[in-house]
């Protein structure tokens, strides 16, 4: 089986980030594991995303009427609330996750 | 008719480099060629200090704390990277491409110059999004003779636009070639 053929959609938009810290454990992503990002996919209600917030980070994006929520999924980081999208840098959505067993 | 594009991301290594790090973003930044002798490229804002092309970094060095300058050491295997993502993704728009450098290629295009323009616009877009490099500025026309003489490459309100060249009329009195009008 070719990793590359089953992990790596489109490798021109696809870039492997290294995660660092615990704000996503609840979504089994954890310190230390690679994320494939594909950066062509289109954001969604429930994506997880890399985003630009000062520095890069990744958090899940639900989507409401109310407008854009970046949730970490772990509880000792409060979610932040973002009226519009557009107002964020999405820099990639993580398609998969490489997590260290 | 078939006419010629030509493509190229603004400031290569500087924004390979930011792609990676976005904490670059509006700093003076600076890439130094081998063995970190001197400036191979520059961010605008680095430009704006009046850093020049080839200046050593020896002679920057004293004032870069001063300046907040970002100096980096070549990183060839990022850039190799980028440039081949830049050129397949371009060559999703024609299918003739020509890789004329690192950060330049020329594509084989047809249609208005609105569709050209547009053609431009969703090229620079794509770039940004799929890949984080901003392409500078992009001209059509019929040879590339034209295009290396009058792309306006150093016109600092069409940096970051796709910029369609048309044919005007008449060569030019000074340098005897066509005339071409910048559209935007």
């Amino acid at each position: 089986m070719d990793l590359n053929e089953h992990l790596i959609k489109d490798a021109t938009s696809t870039y492997v980030v290294r995660v660092t810290g615990d704000s996503m454990e609840g979504a089994g992503i954890s310190d230390g594991d690679e994320l494939i990002v594909n950066r062509a996919l289109e954001p969604r209600d429930g994506s997880v995303v890399a985003v630009l917030d000062g520095e890069l980070t990744v958090k899940r994006l639900p989507i409401t009427a109310a407008g854009v929520v970046l949730h970490a999924e772990n509880l000792q980081y409060p979610d932040i609330l973002v009226p519009a999208l557009a107002e964020l840098v999405i820099w990639g959505v993580a398609a998969r996750c490489l997590h260290h067993v | 008719m078939q006419e010629i594009a030509h493509v190229d991301v603004n400031c290569f290594y500087a924004s390979a480099e930011r792609a990676f790090n976005p904490k670059l973003e509006g700093r003076p930044v600076i890439v130094l060629s081998n063995n970190d002798g001197c400036a191979v490229t520059r961010s605008p804002e680095a430009k704006a200090l009046g850093i020049g092309l080839g200046d050593p970094w020896f002679k920057l060095a004293p004032r870069a704390k001063e300046w907040g300058l970002v100096a980096l050491s070549s990183n060839c295997e990022l850039y190799g990277d980028i440039s081949a993502r830049v050129m397949e993704l371009l060559g999703r728009y024609s299918a003739w491409l020509e890789v004329y450098s690192i950060d330049e290629a020329l594509l084989g295009v047809r249609g208005s110059p609105k569709h050209l323009l547009d053609l431009g616009r969703t090229i620079r877009e794509a770039c940004r999004r799929h890949i984080g490099m901003p392409v500078r500025t992009m001209g059509c026309a019929s040879c590339f003779r034209i295009i290396s003489a009058e792309c306006p490459k150093s016109s600092p309100h069409l940096c970051g636009t796709a910029t369609i060249l048309t044919y005007q009329r008449g060569p030019d009195t000074s340098t005897g070639l066509p005339l071409w009008r910048a559209e935007r």
